[in-house]
C-alpha cells in the first residue's frame, strides 16, 4: 500500500470501537475509493442460521453504510457472514480484493476482550492486505 | 514525526559463561547491527514526501517498547515477518502484541509470507 488505498474492508459490528474504525476509514477515503462493508458472526441456533441473529446483522451493516453516506462516502456491504470473525474478514477481504482490511479492537460483548488480539492478530496473517486496528 | 524504532533483546545471562563473545560483545554487535538497519530505514522513508523523520533504537521487548513509545501517537505502523500458524499462536507475533494492547490506532503491514 504505497498509495492511498483502493479498496477499503471494513468489518462493523455496530461497537464504539468498530465507529472510530469506520470513520477513520473514512478519512482515508479519497475519489474512487471502494469502500465496502462487512459483518461476521456466529450465528447458528440448532444447526441453522439464527433469522433474527441474520437481520440484526443486515441492521448494523445498513447503519454502517448510512453513517459513511453521512460523511459522503458511497459504500456497499456484503451479504452477513456467519462464520468466526478471523476466517470471515479474511474470506470476505480477498472477495473483494481488499488492500486494507480496518476493524476495531473489541466488538460487543463481555468476552470480547479475550478475543480482540486474536482476532485482528489472526486475520493479519491470513490476508494478503494491511490491516488497521483501531482500539 | 515518525520514529523508526528497532528493538534488541534484553541482555540475559545465563550462570556459565561458554568460551566465545562475551555477553557485552554480543550484545554490542546487536545493536550495531540494529543502528545499521534503522539508519538505512530512516534513509529510505526520507526520500519519501517532506516528513519529519526521527530514528530511535531501543533495548528490550519489541512489543512493549512499540507500545510505550506509541502512547503519545496518532498511529503505530508495524509489520510481520510472517510468523503466522502454529508459531505464530506458541509465540504470541509483535504484531497481535500490539493490536492487543495497541492506545492508538495501529496499522499491521503483511510480510510477503502472509495471506497467500
Amino acid at each position: 500500500m504505497s498509495r492511498s488505498p483502493r479498496r477499503i474492508l471494513i468489518g462493523y459490528d455496530g461497537s464504539d470501537c468498530a465507529r472510530r474504525a469506520l470513520e477513520l476509514a473514512a478519512s482515508l477515503a479519497q475519489d474512487g475509493t471502494k469502500v465496502t462493508l462487512a459483518n461476521v458472526a456466529e450465528v447458528m441456533s440448532f444447526g441453522l442460521p439464527d433469522p433474527f441473529a441474520v437481520a440484526e446483522q443486515k441492521r448494523l451493516l445498513a447503519e454502517g453504510n448510512e453513517l459513511l453516506a453521512a460523511r459522503g462516502i458511497p459504500s456497499g456491504s456484503i451479504d452477513p457472514l456467519n462464520a468466526d470473525a478471523a476466517d470471515g474478514l479474511a474470506w470476505a477481504a480477498k472477495k473483494v480484493g481488499a488492500d486494507l482490511l480496518v476493524v476495531g479492537t473489541h466488538s460487543r460483548g463481555p468476552l470480547a476482550r479475550l478475543a480482540l488480539g486474536s482476532v485482528a492478530g489472526t486475520v493479519v496473517h491470513r490476508v494478503p492486505c494491511s490491516v488497521l486496528v483501531v482500539p | 514525526m515518525v520514529p523508526f524504532i528497532e528493538s534488541l533483546p534484553e541482555p540475559w545471562v545465563v550462570g556459565l559463561t561458554p568460551p566465545g563473545p562475551s555477553v557485552e560483545e554480543v550484545c554490542e554487535r546487536a545493536r550495531g547491527a540494529a543502528q545499521n538497519i534503522l539508519d538505512s530505514s530512516v534513509r529510505a522513508a526520507r526520500e519519501g514526501p517532506g516528513l519529519e523523520i526521527k530514528g530511535e533504537l531501543a533495548e528490550g521487548r519489541a512489543a512493549h517498547k512499540l507500545l510505550d513509545a506509541a502512547r503519545d501517537a496518532d498511529l503505530l505502523v508495524v509489520g510481520t515477518r510472517g510468523r503466522g500458524g502454529f508459531a505464530g499462536l506458541l509465540l504470541g507475533s509483535v504484531s497481535q502484541q500490539c493490536a492487543h494492547h495497541a492506545p492508538c490506532p495501529l496499522v499491521i503491514v503483511p510480510g510477503p509470507e502472509d495471506g497467500r
